[in-house]
Protein backbone atom coordinates (compact mmCIF):
# COMPACT_ATOMS: atom_id res chain seq x y z
CA UNK A 1 0.00 0.00 0.00
CA UNK A 2 1.12 3.39 -1.02
CA UNK A 3 0.64 5.79 1.84
CA UNK A 4 2.20 8.68 0.19
CA UNK A 5 -0.93 8.51 -1.41
CA UNK A 6 -3.38 9.05 1.13
CA UNK A 7 -4.90 11.83 2.73
CA UNK A 8 -4.37 12.84 6.36
CA UNK A 9 -8.11 11.74 7.79
CA UNK A 10 -6.93 8.12 5.65
CA UNK A 11 -3.80 7.64 7.24
CA UNK A 12 -5.27 8.21 10.87
CA UNK A 13 -8.10 5.68 9.68
CA UNK A 14 -5.60 3.35 8.57
CA UNK A 15 -3.22 3.82 12.08
CA UNK A 16 -6.43 3.31 13.76
CA UNK A 17 -7.36 -0.02 11.95
CA UNK A 18 -3.66 -0.81 12.64
CA UNK A 19 -0.93 0.13 10.32
CA UNK A 20 1.77 1.21 11.94
CA UNK A 21 3.28 2.83 9.03
CA UNK A 22 0.54 5.25 8.29
CA UNK A 23 2.13 6.93 11.55
CA UNK A 24 5.03 7.05 9.83
CA UNK A 25 4.26 8.74 6.95
CA UNK A 26 1.95 11.30 9.30
CA UNK A 27 5.00 11.89 10.88
CA UNK A 28 7.23 12.41 7.63
CA UNK A 29 4.52 14.53 6.47
CA UNK A 30 4.26 16.79 9.44
CA UNK A 31 7.13 16.76 11.32
CA UNK A 32 8.59 19.65 10.35
CA UNK A 33 6.00 21.96 10.93
CA UNK A 34 5.49 20.89 13.85
CA UNK A 35 9.10 20.56 15.28
CA UNK A 36 9.71 24.19 14.25
CA UNK A 37 6.70 25.73 15.94
CA UNK A 38 7.51 24.12 18.97
CA UNK A 39 11.35 25.29 18.43
CA UNK A 40 10.47 28.78 17.91
CA UNK A 41 8.18 28.99 20.96
CA UNK A 42 10.74 27.36 23.39
CA UNK A 43 13.98 28.44 21.77
CA UNK A 44 15.57 25.11 22.69
CA UNK A 45 16.32 22.53 20.47
CA UNK A 46 16.37 19.29 23.45
CA UNK A 47 13.76 20.92 24.83
CA UNK A 48 11.45 20.47 21.32
CA UNK A 49 12.72 17.62 21.18
CA UNK A 50 11.46 16.65 24.43
CA UNK A 51 8.36 18.30 23.57
CA UNK A 52 7.52 16.49 20.42
CA UNK A 53 8.34 13.69 21.36
CA UNK A 54 5.29 14.00 24.33
CA UNK A 55 3.02 15.80 21.73
CA UNK A 56 3.10 12.65 19.80
CA UNK A 57 2.79 10.42 22.78
CA UNK A 58 -0.49 11.92 23.28
CA UNK A 59 -1.48 11.56 19.95
CA UNK A 60 -0.78 8.05 19.80
CA UNK A 61 -2.74 7.55 22.84
CA UNK A 62 -6.07 9.33 21.73
CA UNK A 63 -5.62 7.81 18.18
CA UNK A 64 -5.36 4.36 19.56
CA UNK A 65 -8.32 4.90 22.64
CA UNK A 66 -10.37 6.03 19.93
CA UNK A 67 -11.19 9.35 21.28
CA UNK A 68 -10.18 11.46 18.13
CA UNK A 69 -12.47 13.82 16.29
CA UNK A 70 -12.65 12.44 13.20
CA UNK A 71 -14.32 16.11 12.41
CA UNK A 72 -11.07 17.83 12.91
CA UNK A 73 -7.83 18.63 10.81
CA UNK A 74 -5.05 15.98 12.00
CA UNK A 75 -2.59 19.14 11.55
CA UNK A 76 -4.55 21.37 13.48
CA UNK A 77 -4.90 19.16 16.19
CA UNK A 78 -1.86 17.78 16.29
CA UNK A 79 -0.43 21.63 16.53
CA UNK A 80 -2.96 22.21 19.35
CA UNK A 81 -1.40 19.32 21.62
CA UNK A 82 2.18 21.03 21.25
CA UNK A 83 0.97 24.44 22.13
CA UNK A 84 -0.36 23.13 25.16
CA UNK A 85 2.37 21.24 26.56
CA UNK A 86 4.66 24.19 25.72
CA UNK A 87 2.48 26.35 27.82
CA UNK A 88 2.08 24.00 30.39
CA UNK A 89 6.20 23.85 30.43
CA UNK A 90 6.45 27.42 30.90
CA UNK A 91 3.90 27.57 33.25
CA UNK A 92 5.81 25.11 35.38
CA UNK A 93 9.00 26.43 34.99
CA UNK A 94 7.22 30.41 35.09
CA UNK A 95 9.61 32.05 33.19
CA UNK A 96 8.92 33.77 29.27
CA UNK A 97 11.59 32.27 26.78
CA UNK A 98 15.05 33.96 26.68
CA UNK A 99 16.39 35.37 23.61
CA UNK A 100 19.64 33.62 22.60
CA UNK A 101 21.58 34.37 19.40
CA UNK A 102 24.46 31.88 19.99
CA UNK A 103 23.05 29.07 17.97
CA UNK A 104 24.71 29.25 14.38
CA UNK A 105 22.84 31.84 13.08
CA UNK A 106 25.43 33.25 10.19
CA UNK A 107 24.86 36.44 7.95
CA UNK A 108 23.43 35.31 4.73
CA UNK A 109 22.42 37.05 1.37
CA UNK A 110 19.43 36.05 0.71
CA UNK A 111 17.78 38.95 -1.21
CA UNK A 112 20.48 38.80 -4.23
CA UNK A 113 21.21 42.58 -4.56
CA UNK A 114 23.82 42.29 -6.47
CA UNK A 115 24.40 46.22 -7.92
CA UNK A 116 23.77 47.71 -3.78
CA UNK A 117 26.82 49.32 -2.08
CA UNK A 118 28.85 47.43 0.41
CA UNK A 119 27.73 49.67 2.95
CA UNK A 120 23.79 49.24 1.99
CA UNK A 121 24.66 45.67 1.90
CA UNK A 122 26.53 45.39 5.34
CA UNK A 123 23.16 47.31 6.50
CA UNK A 124 20.49 44.99 5.40
CA UNK A 125 22.59 41.80 6.46
CA UNK A 126 22.89 43.26 9.70
CA UNK A 127 19.03 44.04 9.50
CA UNK A 128 18.16 40.80 8.87
CA UNK A 129 20.51 39.18 11.31
CA UNK A 130 18.47 40.68 14.14
CA UNK A 131 14.94 39.43 12.52
CA UNK A 132 15.42 35.90 14.34
CA UNK A 133 15.98 38.49 17.58
CA UNK A 134 13.52 40.56 17.29
CA UNK A 135 10.76 38.20 16.99
CA UNK A 136 11.54 36.82 20.13
CA UNK A 137 11.03 40.43 21.25
CA UNK A 138 7.46 40.43 20.39
CA UNK A 139 4.92 39.69 22.93
CA UNK A 140 3.94 36.40 23.18
CA UNK A 141 0.49 36.10 21.74
CA UNK A 142 1.80 37.98 18.69
CA UNK A 143 4.96 35.77 18.48
CA UNK A 144 2.99 32.79 18.80
CA UNK A 145 0.16 33.83 16.30
CA UNK A 146 3.52 34.80 13.71
CA UNK A 147 4.71 31.32 14.51
CA UNK A 148 1.63 29.33 14.14
CA UNK A 149 0.81 30.94 10.47
CA UNK A 150 4.46 30.89 9.25
CA UNK A 151 5.62 27.35 10.48
CA UNK A 152 2.66 25.49 11.34
CA UNK A 153 0.92 26.84 8.10
CA UNK A 154 -1.91 27.91 10.09
CA UNK A 155 -5.10 29.90 8.61
CA UNK A 156 -6.78 32.38 10.76
CA UNK A 157 -9.64 30.42 11.69
CA UNK A 158 -7.41 27.61 13.19
CA UNK A 159 -5.53 29.89 14.98
CA UNK A 160 -7.96 31.39 16.60
CA UNK A 161 -9.05 27.42 17.77
CA UNK A 162 -5.99 26.62 19.30
CA UNK A 163 -5.74 29.89 21.08
CA UNK A 164 -9.56 30.17 22.02
CA UNK A 165 -9.84 34.00 20.26
CA UNK A 166 -12.01 35.18 17.99
CA UNK A 167 -10.13 35.36 14.47
CA UNK A 168 -10.28 39.15 14.38
CA UNK A 169 -8.43 38.82 17.16
CA UNK A 170 -5.73 36.15 15.61
CA UNK A 171 -5.60 38.64 12.49
CA UNK A 172 -4.96 41.60 15.06
CA UNK A 173 -2.01 39.51 16.55
CA UNK A 174 -0.27 38.79 13.56
CA UNK A 175 -0.63 42.49 12.04
CA UNK A 176 0.63 43.93 15.02
CA UNK A 177 3.50 41.67 15.23
CA UNK A 178 4.47 42.21 11.40
CA UNK A 179 3.94 46.10 12.21
CA UNK A 180 6.31 45.70 15.54
CA UNK A 181 8.83 43.46 13.47
CA UNK A 182 8.51 46.84 10.47
CA UNK A 183 8.82 48.95 13.21
CA UNK A 184 11.99 47.72 14.70
CA UNK A 185 13.85 46.50 11.40
CA UNK A 186 13.50 50.45 10.48
CA UNK A 187 14.96 51.69 13.50
CA UNK A 188 17.71 49.22 13.63
CA UNK A 189 18.25 50.09 9.68
CA UNK A 190 18.16 53.54 10.28
CA UNK A 191 20.43 53.27 13.29
CA UNK A 192 22.92 51.67 11.39
CA UNK A 193 23.28 54.48 8.44
CA UNK A 194 23.82 57.00 10.92
CA UNK A 195 26.61 55.37 13.02
CA UNK B 1 -53.14 52.62 36.88
CA UNK B 2 -53.85 50.33 34.27
CA UNK B 3 -52.79 52.71 31.32
CA UNK B 4 -49.75 53.48 33.29
CA UNK B 5 -48.57 49.53 33.19
CA UNK B 6 -49.96 49.58 30.05
CA UNK B 7 -47.77 51.91 29.24
CA UNK B 8 -44.53 50.75 30.64
CA UNK B 9 -44.80 47.14 29.54
CA UNK B 10 -45.35 48.53 25.66
CA UNK B 11 -42.36 50.84 26.82
CA UNK B 12 -39.98 47.86 28.30
CA UNK B 13 -41.59 45.63 25.13
CA UNK B 14 -40.12 47.82 22.76
CA UNK B 15 -36.95 48.47 24.31
CA UNK B 16 -36.71 44.53 24.45
CA UNK B 17 -37.50 44.36 20.93
CA UNK B 18 -35.49 46.94 19.91
CA UNK B 19 -32.12 45.31 21.85
CA UNK B 20 -32.67 41.42 20.77
CA UNK B 21 -33.29 43.04 16.94
CA UNK B 22 -29.76 45.46 17.76
CA UNK B 23 -27.88 42.42 18.45
CA UNK B 24 -29.23 40.20 15.82
CA UNK B 25 -28.26 43.23 13.40
CA UNK B 26 -24.78 42.89 15.39
CA UNK B 27 -24.30 39.76 15.00
CA UNK B 28 -24.53 39.59 11.26
CA UNK B 29 -22.66 42.53 11.21
CA UNK B 30 -19.87 41.14 13.12
CA UNK B 31 -19.49 37.68 11.17
CA UNK B 32 -19.66 39.74 8.06
CA UNK B 33 -16.52 41.76 9.27
CA UNK B 34 -15.20 38.46 10.24
CA UNK B 35 -15.45 37.26 6.63
CA UNK B 36 -14.15 40.33 5.15
CA UNK B 37 -11.75 41.45 7.83
CA UNK B 38 -10.07 37.82 7.72
CA UNK B 39 -6.65 38.65 5.62
CA UNK B 40 -3.87 40.77 5.62
CA UNK B 41 -3.34 44.29 3.91
CA UNK B 42 -1.36 44.57 0.94
CA UNK B 43 1.09 46.04 2.68
CA UNK B 44 1.42 43.67 5.42
CA UNK B 45 0.93 40.66 3.26
CA UNK B 46 4.25 42.48 1.16
CA UNK B 47 6.00 43.27 4.46
CA UNK B 48 5.50 39.20 5.30
CA UNK B 49 6.49 38.25 1.97
CA UNK B 50 9.60 40.08 2.54
CA UNK B 51 10.70 38.31 5.54
CA UNK B 52 9.79 34.74 4.76
CA UNK B 53 12.81 33.83 3.47
CA UNK B 54 14.43 34.98 6.44
CA UNK B 55 11.78 33.24 8.82
CA UNK B 56 12.42 29.83 6.70
CA UNK B 57 16.08 30.09 7.55
CA UNK B 58 14.53 28.96 10.97
CA UNK B 59 12.78 25.43 10.16
CA UNK B 60 14.49 23.03 11.76
CA UNK B 61 14.16 19.05 11.56
CA UNK B 62 13.44 16.47 14.88
CA UNK B 63 16.25 14.41 15.61
CA UNK B 64 16.02 10.75 13.56
CA UNK B 65 16.19 9.36 17.37
CA UNK B 66 13.26 11.12 18.37
CA UNK B 67 11.26 9.01 15.63
CA UNK B 68 12.22 6.03 16.59
CA UNK B 69 11.33 6.67 19.66
CA UNK B 70 7.84 7.78 19.20
CA UNK B 71 7.75 4.69 16.40
CA UNK B 72 8.62 2.19 19.01
CA UNK B 73 6.31 3.23 21.74
CA UNK B 74 3.09 3.35 19.29
CA UNK B 75 4.31 -0.18 18.43
CA UNK B 76 4.83 -1.17 22.30
CA UNK B 77 1.14 0.61 22.62
CA UNK B 78 -1.73 -1.82 22.25
CA UNK B 79 -4.70 -0.59 20.81
CA UNK B 80 -7.51 -0.10 23.49
CA UNK B 81 -10.43 -2.32 22.62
Amino acid sequence: MIFQDKNDHELVELYIAGKEAALAELLRRHKTKIYTSIYMLVKDEFLAEDIFQDTFIKVINTLKSGRYNEEGKFLPWVLRIAHNLVIDFFRKEKRTPVITNGDGFDIFDVLGFYDESIEDKMVREQTHKDLKAMIQLLPSEQKEVLIMRHYGDMSFKEIADVTNVSINTALGRMRYALNNLRKMLQTKELSLKLT
Amino acid sequence: MQRRLSDIFIKKTALLMLQISTQDHYHLLLENLEESTSSLSQNDESFYNSIKPELNKEIREPHASTIERIMAYSKNHKKDI
